[in-house]
């Protein structure tokens, strides 16, 4: 059998074509009008070439030419349309394959092009995954960054004198951006072996009421065990871990222990809902720091407190303070019960003084806090104490003066106060004060109760201005 | 106003040696243990058993002039005893004993202690007559009055 391809020029090669275009085109047509001239020219049996004849072969020359020029075309086209793709996938149009299915070049060049542009989508998906994951990583960066940060502002707050409770909110607040973080908590114990939660987030309140009893201790003891803080996930088999799992209805759980003096007061901690995620080592740390956070917050506090316990002074008027005051009252009515004496208990106030001090600023009622200070110390006696009982109130303790020396006194003291102040031009400056005296043993036998009668006889003694009132 | 407040002036130690009741070297003993350990002076001497609370008492009616009661021999009348508060007899150690009119009449143990007197006739707003009468008289008087109330 003849094969017809082999007779085809379009599996033939470009050089191939272009040698039977070139031939076509110029070749055969100019052998055609070489042989035409000689014929005419020697006008060789010219009868025999009529004008027909030569027409014809003029036309067959004319339709070589033609065919030459179809087969040039062949060549040149696809190089225009390969130009063309190329063109658009340069643009960025990495998808476009070249579709020349030949034998030639043309078709080498096609799927060597198709070749590249594999290569080179592929080299820009890998780039862009290299570039995904280190958005990823940069993320993360940021993520541990405002963590940290968040670590910084908490230490802040805690030097600044935060109050626990916002100290706690805080650290839960930052807590619930750690990743993939679903709920958490700040638990501490109480004296009674329960635990109060001072702060969560994403725990339902069945739960969060467990945790104050059976549920804090199960957690509370596998913390004892772990100190350094643990992360549990679904691979972990022991039965408390699993017990845990379950009451939390989480698989994957951080816990770290809240240290105090060494001893472990509480613990922090914080648990995914997402089945496949499993906490990293980075988190616990960040964890752990922020339980110490907390323990440094709780020291702090406790040692605040001590010392406002310690501090017996107003600091603004140098007089003694409320707490120092009352315990010394207390002192004072069992000293006076064992010597059967009396001892009495003055309350003072300014009259009017939050309309003098929202008039005349801080600078003028700290000035008539002072003096007024100043008048009250200078007029006791050596046994005698007087405090800053509150904003605009004074307390004095009179050991061995019963109810009426300590009423004279005490107007002696108010009288003291209206005469100095009586001298000011404004007459809204011109300060008074009432009092209140209660007194051991008529008005009880302890300072709860003569601090609660004059109280009782100062609010009256407020609405009068100006007087002392004993008994209601 | 009782007259007889003005004219105290001597402490109840130095009338207890003035009277030979106790010597000066009991007194200063006494005193020293006041010092360290607290408490009433009349109380210390009858602990020690250098003075008996009845001498005391006759001391101090010897001197003022104020009468003696034996209060155990002494019956209350229930309407009397709640002129005065429980904690304000035990603490000044003295029980109101009778009332006419505008009058209180009180036993104590320390007729000295006018500060205790003065608050009595603030609560009781009577003029107040003073006996004396031994402590644990008197507490003994205030446990079973103030129990019946």
């Amino acid at each position: 059998m003849v094969n017809v391809k082999e007779f085809s020029l379009l599996n033939k090669s470009l050089r191939h074509k272009l040698r039977v275009a070139f031939y076509l085109m110029s070749l055969i047509p100019l052998i055609t009008c070489i042989t035409l001239f000689i014929i005419y020219y020697n006008n060789i049996s010219v009868n025999a070439w009529s004008f027909w004849e030569m027409f014809i072969s003029i036309s067959v020359s004319f339709i070589i030419a033609i065919l030459g020029f179809l087969v040039a075309k062949q060549i040149v086209d696809p190089i225009i349309e390969i130009n063309a793709e190329v063109k658009s996938i340069t643009r960025g149009d990495l998808n476009r394959r070249l579709s020349f299915d030949r034998e030639d070049e043309i078709g080498d060049l096609s799927s060597s092009l198709n070749q590249l542009v594999e290569r080179i989508r592929n080299n820009m998906d890998e780039l862009r995954n290299y570039g995904e994951k280190t958005k990823q990583i940069n993320y993360e960066i940021n993520r541990r960054v405002v963590l940290l940060s968040g670590l910084l502002e908490i230490s802040n707050l805690i030097t600044k004198g935060t109050s626990l409770r916002e100290i706690f909110d805080i650290s839960i607040g930052k807590l619930s951006e750690l990743q993939d973080a679903s709920w958490g908590c700040i638990v501490l114990q109480n004296e009674d072996k329960t635990f109060r939660i001072e702060a969560s987030y994403g725990l339902d309140e069945h739960t969060v009421e467990d945790l104050k009893h059976d549920l804090g201790l199960k957690v509370m003891d596998y913390v004892l065990l772990n100190k350094q803080g643990v992360i549990i996930n679904k691979d972990y088999s022991e039965k408390e871990v699993v017990v845990l799992r379950e009451r939390f209805g989480t698989d994957n759980i951080m816990l770290c222990p809240i240290f105090e003096h060494g001893r472990i007061i509480g613990f922090v901690g914080v648990g995914s809902l997402q089945k496949e995620a499993t906490f990293a080592k980075e988190d616990l740390e960040i964890v752990l720091i922020f339980a110490k956070q907390i323990a440094i917050a709780l020291e702090n506090e406790y040692l605040i407190n001590r010392l406002q316990k310690l501090e017996i002074k107003d600091t603004l008027t140098g007089l003694y303070n409320k707490n120092f005051i009352i315990n010394r009252l207390q002192e004072e009515i069992r000293r006076a019960i064992i010597y059967q004496r009396p001892c009495s208990f003055v309350l003072l106030s300014i009259d009017k003084f939050k309309d003098f001090s929202s008039t005349y600023g801080v600078l003028a009622t700290e000035a008539a806090l002072k003096k007024i200070a100043t008048i009250l110390e200078s007029g006791i006696t050596d046994i005698d104490r007087v405090a800053r009982y509150g904003d605009f109130e004074f307390a004095i303790v009179l050991p061995d003066k019963n109810k009426k020396h300590s009423v004279n006194f005490a107007n002696q003291l108010r009288v003291k106060v209206a005469e100095y102040f009586s001298q000011e031009d404004d007459a809204k400056k011109r300060l008074t004060i009432c009092g209140a005296v209660s007194e051991n043993p008529i008005d009880g036998s302890n300072a709860k109760d003569l601090i609660s009668k004059a109280e009782n006889f100062l609010n009256i003694a407020r609405q009068k201005e100006n007087t002392i009132i004993d008994k209601l | 106003m009782l007259p007889i407040r003005k004219i105290i002036s001597k402490q109840l130690g130095e009338l207890l040696v003035e009277r030979n009741i106790i010597t000066k070297e009991q007194l200063e003993k006494a005193l020293e243990i006041q010092k360290g350990k607290g408490g009433l002076l009349g109380e210390i001497l009858n602990e020690l058993g250098y003075a008996k609370e009845e001498d005391i008492a006759h001391a101090l009616t010897a001197q003022y002039g104020f009468p003696f009661l034996p209060l155990a021999n002494y019956e209350i009348e229930q309407q009397v005893v709640l002129t005065i508060p429980e904690n304000v007899c035990s603490q000044y150690c003295l029980i109101p004993i009778d009332k006419i009119g505008n009058n209180l009449t009180i036993a104590m143990s320390n007729p000295l202690n006018t500060q205790a007197i003065e608050d009595v006739e603030e609560i009781s707003k009577c003029s107040v007559q003073i006996f004396v009468a031994t402590p644990s008289d008197i507490r003994k008087a205030i446990q079973k009055y103030y129990k019946n109330k």
